[in-house]
C-alpha cells in the first residue's frame, strides 16, 4: 500500500515536471523508476477500463457485468502490449542511426510517457462514465473513447519528445564542457545517398566553434539558451544525422500509433456492442480505421 | 547470450569489431550466426499465419529454415562473380573488407526483421486475408533492406575513400543480389503457407521463373485478358 502511494507521489512529480528538469535528465533517466510507473499504468488503466465497461452494465438487458472486469484488464494490457511490440524496433532503428541511449534508458522514458498518458486518460474517466449514464448510442461512445485515447496519447507523446530533447541537449552541453572548447567536426564522406561519418557519435557530438546556440533540425532545441539570431551555417554531418534520427523517431511514433490502434482492435470489445453476447475477444475481421469510419457514418445517419 | 546481444548492438551502432574500419577476427563467422539466428526467428514468426493450427506446426520449421536459406544461398550464388569482378578491377587486396561489408548488411537485414517480428505477429492477429499477410511481409522485408543500407554504406565508406571503383562494385553487387534474390524468393515459396493448401517445403509448381511470370502478368493486363 505504501508502495502504491509512493508510486502516485512519483507520478505527481512527473506531471508537475519536477522529474523532467534538464538538470535531472542530464544525469540520465535512472530517476524515472520503471516499477513505480508500471504500477501507476496498471492501476490507472484499470480505472479507465471500468468506466469503459460500464456501458455493458447500464445499456444491456440483462447487464453484462463481466464486461467491466474484461475492460479493466484490457486497458492496461493494451498499453503494455503495444510497448512490447514496438520497443524492439525503436531500439534497433535508434541504434542504427546513432541515437546514443541504452535500451534501459529508452524503456524508462517510454514507461514514464505511458504513465503520463494514462494519468490524462484516467482523469477523463468520470466524463466517460457520465456519458455512459446518459447515452444509449454505441457509436457515440465508441467515438468518444477514440477521441479520449487520442487526446491522452498526444499529451504522452509531447511528454516523451520533451524528455528526449532535454536528454540530447544535456549531453551536448556535457560534451562541450568536458572538451573545454567544442570539438572540430571530423571529415565526412558524401557517398551519394547520405553522409557517412567514420567516427563515433560521441567524438563529433559538439557543434563547431562560433555557433554555440545553433538549433538542430530547424526545431527549437536550445531555444532556452538565449536569443541567438543569426543566419544558420550549413549543417554539420552530426546535425544531418540528428535530423535523420529525428525523422526515424517520428516514423516510429507513427508505427506506435498504428500498432496501438491495431492492438486495440485485436483486444476488442472494450465497450460491448448492443445486441452481441459477451465475449472476451471477437473474430478476426476488418481494421481499426474502417470501424471508426463506420461509427461516424452510423452517428450521422 | 548477453555477450552476443552486445555484439548485435556493436553491429547496429558501428562500434568495436563491427566499426567497418578493419576486418575483425572471426567477424564474418559471428555475422553468419546472426543471419541464421535472427533469420530463423523471423521465419518462424512468418509461418505463424497458418502454422499454429494443430497439424501445421511444421510450417513454422519450414518458414524458419527458409529465411536464412534465402539470404545465404542468394549470397553464395552472387559471391563468385563478386570476387572475380573485384579481382579484375584490381581491388583484390580489399576483398576481405568488402566481403565483411556485404555479410554485415545481411546480418542487419535479419536483425531488423527480428525487431519487426512482433508487429508482424500482431498484424496476423487482426487480418484475415492471405494476400494482406503476404503484403505485410513484403513491407517488413523492404524496411529491413532499406535499413541494412546504413550498415552496408558504413562499411563501404572507408573502401570508397581508398578507391572510387568500390562504389561501382557496391552498386553492381546490389543489382545482382536483388536480381537473384527475387528469383530465389520465387523458388523458395511458400514462405507463409496459404491456408487451405497442404504444408510443403516447396510448392509443386515452384520451379518457374519469376520474371517470366511477371512479364506474362504485365502482358495479360495490357492485353486486357
Amino acid at each position: 500500500m505504501a508502495g502504491m502511494f509512493s508510486s502516485f507521489r512519483d507520478l505527481d512529480q512527473l506531471l508537475r515536471g519536477n522529474a523532467t528538469t534538464p538538470e535531472l535528465l542530464g544525469k540520465g533517466t535512472d530517476h524515472l523508476k520503471l516499477g513505480s510507473n508500471l504500477t501507476v499504468v496498471i492501476l490507472l488503466g484499470i480505472i479507465y477500463g471500468v468506466s469503459m465497461g460500464l456501458f455493458g452494465v447500464l445499456t444491456h438487458e440483462p447487464p453484462i457485468n463481466l464486461q467491466v472486469l474484461s475492460s479493466a484488464l484490457k486497458v492496461p494490457a493494451l498499453f503494455l502490449l503495444t510497448l512490447v511490440v514496438t520497443f524492439p524496433s525503436l531500439y534497433v532503428f535508434g541504434a542504427l542511426l546513432g541515437v546514443d541511449l541504452s535500451p534501459a534508458q529508452i524503456l524508462r522514458a517510454l514507461m514514464a510517457a505511458i504513465a503520463v498518458n494514462l494519468a490524462v486518460l484516467a482523469s477523463l474517466a468520470p466524463i466517460t462514465a457520465f456519458f455512459t449514464l446518459t447515452t444509449t448510442s454505441y457509436s457515440f461512445m465508441t467515438l468518444l473513447n477514440v477521441a479520449f485515447f487520442a487526446l491522452a496519447g498526444f499529451v504522452g507523446i509531447g511528454f516523451l519528445l520533451t524528455v528526449l530533447q532535454r536528454i540530447e541537449l544535456a549531453r551536448r552541453t556535457l560534451v562541450e564542457s568536458r572538451h573545454g572548447k567544442p570539438a572540430e567536426p571530423k571529415p565526412a564522406v558524401a557517398d551519394g545517398v547520405g553522409i557517412v561519418e567514420p567516427d563515433e557519435v560521441r567524438d563529433a557530438c559538439a557543434p563547431p566553434p562560433s555557433q554555440p546556440a545553433r538549433e538542430i533540425g530547424g526545431s527549437t532545441w536550445g531555444a532556452d539558451r538565449g536569443l541567438d539570431i543569426r543566419f544558420p551555417p550549413p549543417p554539420t554531418p552530426r546535425e544531418l544525422r540528428g535530423r535523420s534520427a529525428k525523422r526515424v523517431f517520428y516514423a516510429w511514433l507513427m508505427l506506435y500509433c498504428f500498432v496501438g490502434a491495431q492492438m486495440a482492435w485485436v483486444l476488442r470489445p472494450f465497450i460491448g456492442a448492443p445486441g452481441l453476447p459477451f465475449g472476451v475477444f471477437r473474430e478476426r475481421e476488418g481494421n481499426f480505421l474502417q470501424s471508426v469510419l463506420r461509427s461516424i457514418s452510423n452517428l450521422l445517419n | 547470450m548477453r555477450n552476443s546481444l552486445l555484439q548485435v548492438d556493436d553491429l547496429l551502432r558501428g562500434r568495436g569489431r563491427f566499426s567497418g574500419e578493419t576486418i575483425a577476427a572471426g567477424g564474418i563467422r559471428a555475422l553468419l550466426i546472426f543471419v541464421i539466428t535472427f533469420g530463423t526467428f523471423y521465419g518462424a514468426v512468418m509461418g505463424t499465419y497458418t502454422g499454429l493450427a494443430p497439424d501445421r506446426a511444421h510450417q513454422l520449421l519450414y518458414s524458419g529454415v527458409k529465411v536464412p536459406l534465402f539470404l545465404l544461398v542468394t549470397f553464395a550464388l552472387c559471391l563468385p562473380s563478386f570476387f572475380v569482378a573485384n579481382t579484375i578491377a584490381g581491388l583484390r587486396q580489399d576483398f576481405g573488407e568488402a566481403l565483411q561489408a556485404v555479410v554485415a548488411a545481411q546480418a542487419c537485414v535479419t536483425v531488423v526483421l527480428a525487431c519487426l517480428a512482433p508487429v508482424t505477429g500482431l498484424l496476423y492477429l487482426s487480418i484475415s486475408s492471405y494476400r494482406l499477410a503476404v503484403m505485410v511481409n513484403g513491407v517488413m522485408f523492404a524496411a529491413a533492406s532499406f535499413a541494412s543500407q546504413i550498415v552496408l554504406r558504413r562499411h563501404y565508406a572507408p573502401l570508397i575513400r581508398k578507391s572510387s571503383k568500390h562504389r561501382f562494385m557496391l552498386h553492381a553487387w546490389l543489382v545482382f543480389y536483388i536480381f537473384v534474390g527475387i528469383q530465389m524468393g520465387w523458388v523458395l515459396r511458400p514462405f507463409i503457407g496459404a491456408p487451405g493448401s497442404p504444408v510443403r517445403f516447396f510448392r509443386d509448381d515452384a520451379w518457374g521463373n519469376a520474371y517470366v511470370v511477371l512479364a506474362r502478368l504485365i502482358l495479360s493486363i495490357l492485353g486486357g485478358r
